[in-house]
């Protein structure tokens, strides 16, 4: 085989084994006919003397009559009851031969290639998981990552995974090839047979902290040999998403899985619940309400979703959506679900309540998107929400929604509550008052929850003197116990932080009551006033 | 036509006889078995149940042919009851053919049992019997054809034990003759008479892959199909099924008559 | 039914070789050599031979079981080669054996469906049979647990269903007891009073002679005898045994030369001698001396010392070596030993 020229030596060497692969490839294909033939020539010569056998001429008069009387003969002493020893060992000889070139198949046909290459690949993406679980538990900043220990940790991490791909090729999990041969192309009795095998390894202890890595195998088995058996792809992906602390292989098994079901709902439902439990670390949940947005939507569009289950979908997509930041999505989903006359009384109210939030923070997005454009345009922030609209009015080319930009000038921007647009020069920063005390209200609940929690505490047994205090009390407390709750990590972020408020600036909180004390107009029922309008489809004006 | 009274009598003969109900009644078991691995499938109970009942009955009809056919004409040439038969005014070929669709009789038989209980159970189950499931189980059938065929042949030629070996391992090759195509397509860079013999080899052996459906009629109503195959694939099964039958059956009889008792 | 006017001969057969391949490494071993044989219609036909002479393999070849490697047959003219030669024929084999599980009714139902007897008359025709041969307390028994002697009655039975002009049986009276060879024979006897031809192969000589016109005796797969009974062995004198009163106790003298022996029991003076010349000679002695002849028997061979003389000397021609029994220094029959023996004790 010729070189290319000039290659560097890593190069070289690969090229070198490639060309020996090559080689023994076409070494083995050679033996393989060889093998083939000869195998082929005995059989034939088997298939020749059972031929003469029956029709040899032979010396007989007394033959019946019939179209295959050709003449007479003496048998050809093939008499097999008088030859049965020998007979066995023929055949057991055929057999041991007939192996022996099955596996040279085998061989060619990249069979136990096959095997060597899938165990490759799990051990690449074995390590590569590992190495993002640690990231992502981490969560380390650029310093910590050049750390020589944290760098230990990754590399025991991948060790630990490679060892459970290593080990796992020793414990019982076949490949979708080799149980398709074994079960004689019973495919679906073959699945049916890793499932349950699976279901072992799912409650044991055995292999606690690499379960996923172990049960992977086995489901992506399953779906090699059975594709359509959606019930078990969901429980495997169910199974998977409760193993694992990463979400990752969870989903790309669900994508498979999907591909190959194009028209069930089940799947991707199972993926979109997948994403829809907050993740730990809140910084990520964006990205998570996105893909719970997108796998669920896809749930919704399927023909075989039963119709009871929609507008709950719809609600949850919604939901998701405004987390996301799709407030365009979320806004319109919410929108349908609040106006659907068939939809459940409860449900249509939440709805009508989150598309308040959804929409507030749609127009608030709006504006600040013109804001944006102002600055890219003039190199500065404009004064007013005023000067803005008016930017938008005559020097925008963007398309701009009808809403946006009336005539009327001097009218104040609102939100879906009836609230303020607020807008804040300096930073340039445009916000919903109506979303921001929805937060806070949310947020006020958690904070005060939190109070409670450190008063009962037997070491303070009085309210926390402040927030900062709260704070530094609260991440200490948590840390102990291993973790905060999704509902505070979300409303308060990892470091647990009480000091900032929703609506900008510190909380005003009460020492002696333990109180947080909100402005007037957060206030529950002044700030869903709005949402009876949002049920009988009058969109709330988006100026004053 | 002699030859229907010796299929009756051989029918007759083998239902007598309790080897055949030894069969069925372990395919019975491994359906009612089905129920438990049903209850430990983690809520996938009915599709467990149905693979595992449609196997039992493509597996155990399968075995009653083999088992019961392989021993059938050694039999009846050792105890020196063909002396009393042959001896009449009956040719050849008349006897295979009877012997022959005794056994298919047999075998159908418990291949109708067997899935009458499995329908049975299934209804009590509560799971759906979709066309899907019948088709699979009437494939079944003209598997059962080809085989009894196969069974009959070695029956003729050779002892019990070795016709049984060969019977059945020509049964298990069977399923799996899609290796051979995909081999073939693999060693195109040998010579094209290798891909020809191989291509041979494939028509020679019987295709009993064929009529394995099992897998496609226990998914079709979830995919929404009412049958597991088109009525026009269906149709080339059973007429493979037959010519291939013919063919083995013409060679059964070949071999039978050049035989000296 | 054949009346025996008629030309056609039962069964013929013309030039049947029989050559065995026992397998690649072993000698071919012939088993028929050129047999020649007609049957006439109407006659019973014993087919005699030692074991391993070649009877059941020609039987088996007239029933197609087997096919000889050369030669032709027929069946009442038609070929044997014609399926329906064996319409005209009735075959029982030896130590026949049946379908276990069905019953005595069920197996000669089956037979009679074969056989070609039309519906309506099946059911009569087996009940007929049944009775007949004593089984109808056996109707619904299993074959399964039948002893010898029934088998062989179903065996019988199954072979005359359809009422054929030809019957062949293959040992029919082995091993049974003196009750069930009476019935076989008596079943013969009718069968040939019926008109039948009855070809059967038999080691009961005894029987055998009792019952047919004519024999064949086959030896290593040659026919070495055939004819009627009567002319095979009218010929033969084995011994003529005399018995006088009148003669004293020293005897005749001139006798005891010519004969083989001969002794005075105290009243009367017994003389055996070879042939019926020298019986006269001696009776002329005999009366000479004053002696007066009481008894004059020629012992005529029977049937069984013909086959053994004829088998016998066939034998000592082709074989070397193959061990047969030593005949002990008597050449008489151990009845007529003992009864010389008393009658020289007394």
């Amino acid at each position: 085989m010729e070189l290319p020229a000039a290659m560097g030596d890593s190069e070289t060497a690969r090229m070198h084994e490639r060309a020996e692969a090559l080689e023994l490839r076409v070494r083995q294909l050679a033996y393989i006919e060889y093998g083939f033939y000869l195998w082929l020539g005995l059989f034939a010569l088997g298939a020749v003397l059972l031929l003469a056998w029956v029709f040899w001429p032979r010396k007989r008069a007394l033959t019946s009559k019939g179209f295959v009387d050709l003449a007479d003969g003496i048998p050809a002493g093939l008499h097999v009851e008088r030859h049965t020893v020998g007979i066995i060992g023929g055949v057991l000889v055929l057999m041991l031969f007939a192996i022996t070139q099955q596996l040279r198949v085998d061989a060619h046909r990249g069979f136990i290639d096959d095997q060597t290459a899938r165990m490759e690949r799990e051990l690449r993406e074995a390590t590569a998981h590992a190495r993002q679980e640690v990231l992502d538990e981490a969560h380390p900043t650029a310093a910590q990552l050049a750390d020589a220990g944290f760098q230990a940790r990754i590399k025991k991490a991948e060790a630990a995974a490679r060892q459970v791909i290593v080990d796992s090729h020793y414990l019982y999990q076949p490949s979708a090839p080799f149980l398709r041969k074994i079960f004689l192309n019973n495919d679906s009795v073959a699945a049916d047979y890793v499932w349950l095998t699976s279901l072992q390894y799912v409650s044991s202890p055995f292999r606690r902290g690499q379960k996923a890595d172990l049960m992977v195998k086995f489901y992506d088995t399953i779906l090699e040999l059975d594709p359509h058996w959606v019930g078990a792809l969901e429980t495997s992906g169910r199974l998977l998403s409760a193993l694992e602390s990463s979400r990752t292989r969870a989903e790309a098994f669900f994508n498979r899985a999907i591909t190959h079901n194009p028209d069930d709902y089940r799947l991707p439902f199972q993926a979109g619940l997948h994403y829809v439990v907050p993740p730990l670390d809140p910084k990520q949940l964006p990205e998570y309400s996105e893909k719970a947005a997108f796998f669920l939507t896809m749930a919704m569009k399927r023909k075989s979703t039963p119709p009871e289950m929609e507008h709950g979908l719809k609600d949850l997509i919604g939901r998701l959506s405004t987390e996301a930041g799709q407030y365009q999505a979320a806004s319109d989903t919410l929108w349908g679900v609040a106006n659907d006359a068939n939809a459940q009384e409860q449900l249509r109210i939440n709805a009508s309540r989150e598309w308040l939030f959804a929409d507030s923070l749609l127009r608030a997005s709006k504006w600040q998107d013109a804001v944006k454009e102002f600055k890219q345009r003039f190199g500065r922030f404009p004064q007013s929400l005023g000067e803005t609209r008016q930017y938008v009015l005559e020097g925008s080319n963007s398309p701009w929604p009808a809403w946006f930009g009336p005539s009327q000038k001097g009218r104040d921007p609102i939100d879906a509550y009836g609230y303020a647009i607020t807008y804040n020069p300096p930073t340039g920063k445009v916000d919903s008052r109506g979303a921001q005390c929805a937060r806070a209200i949310q947020t006020h609940y958690v904070i005060e929850s939190l109070i409670e929690l450190f008063h009962n505490e037997p070491e303070n047994l009085r309210n926390p003197a402040d927030m900062q205090e709260l704070s530094a009390w609260g991440r200490a407390y948590y840390q102990r116990i291993g973790g905060a709750p999704a509902p505070i990590t979300q409303a308060l972020g990892l470091e647990i932080d009480c000091t900032a408020s929703p609506l900008g600036g510190s909380w005003d909180y009460n020492p002696l009551t333990g109180e947080l004390i909100l402005p007037p107009d957060c206030e529950v029922s002044k700030l869903y006033a709005n949402k009876a309008a949002a049920l009988e489809g009058r969109r709330p004006p988006y100026f004053k | 036509m002699s030859f229907i009274y010796i299929a009756l009598n051989t029918f007759r003969e083998a239902v007598r006889d309790k080897f055949l109900y030894l069969l069925m009644g372990f395919a019975l078991l491994l359906i009612l078995v089905a129920r438990a691995v049903g209850w430990v499938s983690a809520g996938l109970d009915n599709k467990v149940t149905t693979d595992l009942g449609l196997f039992a009955i493509w597996l155990f009809s399968a075995l009653v042919s083999i088992l019961i056919g392989t021993g059938m004409i050694y039999k009846e040439i050792d105890k020196r009851t063909l002396y009393t038969i042959l001896s009449k005014p009956i040719a050849r070929w008349e006897f295979v053919l009877g012997k022959y669709i005794g056994l298919l009789l047999t075998s159908t038989v418990s291949l109708v049992g067997l899935s009458l209980a499995f329908l049975i159970y299934l209804k009590a189950l509560g799971s759906p019997i979709d066309w899907a499931i019948l088709q699979a189980i009437v494939l079944t059938f003209f598997e059962i054809v080809m085989v009894t065929a196969l069974a009959i042949l070695f029956s003729s030629a050779s002892t019990p034990i070795l016709s049984a070996i060969f019977t059945f391992m020509l049964f298990a090759v069977g399923q799996l003759t899609q290796w051979l195509v995909d081999f073939s397509t693999v060693v195109k860079t040998g010579s094209a008479l290798t891909t020809r013999l191989l291509d041979g080899v494939y028509l020679l052996l019987p295709n009993l892959n064929n009529f394995n459906i099992r897998q496609q009629a226990v998914h079709a109503t979830s995919l929404g199909k009412t049958f597991a195959i088109p009525p026009d694939q269906m149709l080339a099964a059973i007429l493979y099924s037959l010519s291939y039958t013919a063919a083995v059956l013409l060679l059964a009889v070949l071999v039978f008559r050049r035989r000296n008792f | 039914m054949p009346s025996t006017a008629d030309a056609t001969p039962a069964l013929k057969m013309s030039g049947l070789r029989m050559i065995y391949n026992p397998g690649i490494f072993r000698r071919k071993k012939v088993a028929l050599e050129g047999l020649d044989l007609e049957v006439p219609a109407g006659s019973t036909y014993g087919f005699l031979g030692q074991n391993g002479a070649g009877k059941t393999t020609t039987i088996k070849i007239l029933v197609a079981l087997q096919y000889a490697t050369s030669g032709r047959a027929w069946i009442r003219g038609t070929d044997i080669r014609d399926n329906a030669a064996r319409s005209q024929v009735g075959f029982m084999p030896e130590n026949p054996y049946f379908y276990e599980y069905l019953t005595a009714a069920e197996t000669l139902d089956f037979y009679a469906q074969l056989s070609g007897v039309p519906k309506n008359a099946r059911r009569k025709r087996t009940d007929e049979l049944l009775e007949l041969f004593g089984l109808t307390h056996a109707k619904d028994v299993p074959t399964r647990e039948f002893s010898k002697g029934m088998r062989q009655r179903v065996g019988l039975a199954q072979a005359i269903l359809h009422d054929p002009p030809v019957v062949i049986l293959d040992e029919p009276m082995s091993g049974l007891d003196p009750l069930g060879r009476r019935d076989v024979r008596n079943v013969i006897l009718s069968l040939r009073d019926k008109g039948t031809t009855v070809f059967f192969s038999s080691h009961v000589l005894g029987d055998v002679a009792d019952i047919c016109d004519r024999v064949c005796v086959l030896h290593q797969g040659q026919k070495i005898s055939e004819g009627p009974i009567t002319s095979l062995l009218s010929g033969r004198v084995l011994e003529v045994d005399l018995s006088a009163t009148g003669i004293p106790a020293a005897g005749v003298p001139g006798v005891p030369e010519i004969a083989r022996r001969a002794w005075h029991d105290g009243v009367l003076y017994h003389v055996l001698v070879d042939n019926e010349e020298l019986a006269q000679k001696a009776k002329a002695l005999i009366e000479g001396a004053g002696g007066t002849l009481r008894r004059f028997v020629p012992h005529v061979e029977s049937l069984e010392e013909y086959f053994v003389r004829v088998t016998g000397a066939a034998g000592a021609k082709r074989v070397e070596g193959e061990g047969a029994i030593a005949a002990p220094s008597s050449t008489k029959l151990p009845a007529q030993t003992a009864e010389s023996e008393k009658g020289g004790a007394a």
